[in-house]
């Protein structure tokens, strides 16, 4: 296992560290070649980053490094599965993890395949140091913007677990675009009873107008948004 | 005149009759000695005749018994009979052999003879006809029949009889002989059955088998042959050309009819052997590849009689091999291709990863000695892994040189007269294939060389394969030459052909360096390398003539000439 967790013993730039611990970026190398995996770690350190290396794609799914924020610099050529089938394997579990790969020889399908996949660069080795760091840089940008806004999502979606079920078929209504009226007639109440709950529904979902209401409800996943129309 | 000189006097007679006879027979018939000696006895029987009618006389004289006896000797019955055809006289050994009697062998009646009881059912209805047609007209008697012999067994046997007329001309007697003759018959039917056996086997034994006349033309083909071409000697007759113009014009291919007559006539001149393949026109039209061979036979004197020939179906084999030809230089192009674009992606990884190491290490290093506090202790341990990687890079190219280095067998002492013996039989088909003609001039009594074989013929090959591929758009008199000879303390091999010349001598022999539009440019690369290290060289040059040759030359073995 060749697990390794250093830490930056020299950090030159404390450019995107947050308090939280667990919101300090991590570098995850997979690359089967020592010399390389090591190289690469050092270059990621020298840049103030902390790294995750691992030597087989197999090794990564044993460890528990998702929590964080992070990129992946993924070696394609490795023996076993290549980085390009760990990068389709992520995607399928849900780990969307930003990808950086390094290649000894990309040929342009293998390129268009990883950047069609999501990937952030495809790089080839040797690659420049600056090149390298801009990527990884990007994808650990990109990574905590998934996260902020997944935060988001996780947020609204509490919010609406809060509300009741007659509370949720009011806002199903209302993000629909019916008139207090419509709702109802369709629901059987007065149209008193239908501007408290939508009331209730600003209140708990915290939306300072319909406007922010509507986005809020655009930004639930859609399966949990059906579950309101019954 | 005494009884004696009468006897003698008609004995003579009888005797000169058979020699009339024997002359006769000789020269008018031209009758084999068989019949010529059947003649005579005839002719003998004359004379005993009117020795019979002057049976009292010769009795007289006491010297008659002793013709009779003469008569008896000879291997034939002899037998004679009155115009009616009863038996007057019998070699006794008819008696024994039939263990019948004259009388009982005589007319029994109106229409019945004898004979019947002795003579096999089947012929007897013939022999009555015959017999009676004699009877009736003084015709020649001259019959086969089987006779059953005491025993039961029947026998083959031929009669003769010739009636004499008495002064007025009417018939006075019949003097007959009777010869056994089933040797000969079971010999002639086994004959005939062995050459009915003979000629079943030629029609069915699945060849097409063929004759010619010492001149060339055809005289017969099999039914086998027949069935195949659809043509039979018999269309052949009756035509300007000849018989066998006639058959190379039906037959054979259009292409190769000049080779097929060519090769007769050579044959026929030569009187040697020939064989050939070529291609034969179905009845259906289509064109399918045979080996021909011919052998002539050859008379006591040595003198050529006939030819037989046969020719073998063998497009199946021509197109297995053809085939085979192909996806061996299809899998000979493809293992080349990918053996080399296999071996470049290998070397470029296995730089490439310590390459890379070194240079993201490098960049590491730098960074940490460009921070505000140079991390030296850092620094230092990066540049003992960036002198560690750099070693790797060094450690892989020279593995690939070793790589290259390897030979796979050791070098054994050989006969250099024997390795392009067989690298001349590889290449020999495609040679014919393209037209070039291949001629080899070895030097008796070749020094031996030590060499790796494989190797050796793998030059000898690629060097024939591009003499045979650099005269592709030649047109007529593509040949090659093949030459081995001592020069020195070496041997030399040289290759030429007739192609349009090497533009850069020395270039040619670099890796990638080709003037065919496939090629990879490395064949003269390896051979040069393969000669190099057998201790010899090889170079090309451009003769006066524009023939390009390209020579090399391997070290003799000390002064040990082997028999080529």
């Amino acid at each position: 296992m060749t697990h390794e967790l250093e830490t930056s013993q020299n950090p030159a730039s404390g450019w995107m560290r947050p308090k939280d611990e667990a919101e300090q970026p991590l570098v995850i190398i997979v690359d089967d070649d020592p010399a390389v995996r090591e190289a690469v770690q050092e270059l990621m350190l020298s840049a103030g980053m902390e790294c995750a290396c691992f030597a087989s794609p197999q090794e990564l799914f044993a460890a528990s490094v998702w929590e964080r924020p992070a990129c992946l610099i993924l070696d394609v050529r490795m023996p076993g599965s290549s980085g390009l089938d760990l990068q389709l394997h992520l995607t399928a579990s849900g780990r969307r993890k930003p990808i950086v790969f390094l290649t000894g020889h990309g040929d342009i399908p293998m390129t268009v395949q990883a950047m069609k996949a999501g990937a952030i660069d495809f790089l080839t080795k040797p690659v420049r140091d600056q090149t390298l760091l801009d990527a990884v840089t990007a994808g650990i940008r990109k990574d905590l913007a998934q996260r902020a806004d997944e935060r988001i999502v996780e947020r609204n979606v509490r919010r609406l677990e809060s509300l009741s079920p007659r509370e949720r078929r009011v806002l199903y209504e209302v993000a629909r675009g019916r008139a207090n009226k419509q709702i109802a007639f369709d629901l059987g109440i007065s149209e008193v009873t239908v501007k408290l709950h939508r009331a209730n529904v600003m209140r708990k979902m915290q939306a300072s107008s319909i406007g922010d209401l509507v986005r809020t409800w655009e930004s639930l996943p859609a399966p949990m948004r059906e579950t309101c129309a019954a | 005149m005494t009884g004696t000189s009468r006897f003698a006097e008609d004995f003579g007679f009888a005797l000169s009759g058979c020699g009339v006879g024997l002359l006769l027979a000789g020269s008018t018939l031209g009758l084999n000695g068989l019949w010529a000696a059947v003649a005579a006895c005839c002719c003998l029987l004359v004379g005993i005749g009117g020795i019979c009618s002057g049976r009292r006389r010769a009795m007289r004289a006491g010297k008659a018994e002793q013709a009779l006896r003469i008569i008896e000797s000879m291997p034939a019955l002899a037998w004679s009979t009155d115009a009616r055809g009863k038996f007057l006289y019998m070699s006794r050994r008819i008696r024994t052999l039939t263990g019948l009697s004259k009388k009982e062998l005589s007319p029994l009646g109106r229409d019945t003879f004898g004979v019947r009881n002795v003579v096999h059912p089947d012929d007897y209805d013939r022999l009555l006809a015959a017999w009676q047609h004699s009877l009736a007209t003084g015709d020649y008697y001259d019959l086969e029949h089987r006779i059953a012999l005491a025993d039961g067994v029947y026998r083959w046997f031929r009669n003769f009889a010739s009636a004499e007329r008495d002064q007025d001309g009417r018939i006075a007697a019949w003097y007959g002989t009777t010869i056994d003759v089933d040797d000969e018959k079971q010999a002639e039917a086994a004959l005939l059955e062995r050459e009915q056996q003979l000629s079943r086997l030629v029609d069915s034994v699945p060849g097409l088998i063929w004759s010619l006349a010492p001149d060339g033309e055809p005289t017969y083909f099999n039914k086998q042959m027949v069935q195949f071409t659809g043509l039979s000697i018999d269309q052949l007759d009756n035509l300007d050309t000849g018989r066998l113009a006639a058959t190379v014009e039906t037959i054979v291919h259009p292409d190769d009819a000049a080779v097929v007559t060519d090769a007769v006539r050579s044959a026929i001149a030569t009187g040697e052997p020939f064989s050939l393949k070529h291609r034969l026109r179905r009845s259906d039209g289509v064109h399918r590849w045979v080996e021909a061979r011919a052998t002539p036979m050859r008379n006591a004197e040595g003198v050529v009689v006939q030819w037989y020939g046969v020719c073998l179906d063998i497009e199946d084999q021509v197109q297995a091999q053809d085939e085979l030809r192909r996806t061996r230089d299809t899998l000979g192009r493809a293992s080349q291709a990918a053996s080399l674009a296999e071996l470049s992606a290998s070397i470029a990884h296995e730089v490439n990863q310590p390459l890379a190491a070194i240079v993201a290490n490098s960049h590491a290093c730098q960074r940490w000695l460009a921070a505000d506090v140079p991390n030296v202790e850092r620094a230092q341990v990066i540049v003992t892994r960036i002198i560690r990687d750099a070693n790797a890079a060094a450690n892989v190219v020279s593995r690939i040189r070793a790589l290259f280095k390897q030979s796979t067998q050791e070098k054994r002492r050989a006969t250099l007269g024997e390795i392009i013996a067989e690298a001349r039989d590889l290449m020999i088909d495609a040679a014919r294939q393209s037209g070039v003609s291949v001629a080899m001039q070895i030097e008796a009594g070749l020094p031996a060389v030590v060499c790796d074989r494989i190797q050796i013929q793998q030059v000898l090959i690629n060097l024939i394969r591009n003499a045979i591929e650099a005269m592709e758009g030649l047109g007529d008199a593509k040949s090659l030459a093949i030459r081995a000879r001592r020069s020195g303390g070496s041997v030399r091999i040289e290759i030429s052909d007739r192609g349009p010349g090497v533009q850069s001598p020395d270039r040619i022999f670099e890796a990638f360096v080709t003037t065919k539009t496939d090629g990879m440019g490395m064949g003269l690369a390896i051979c040069r390398s393969i000669v190099e290290t057998h201790g010899g060289r090889l170079w090309t040059k451009t003769g006066p003539a524009g023939e390009t040759t390209f020579t090399f030359t391997l070290p003799a073995e000390a002064d040990e000439a082997v028999a080529v």
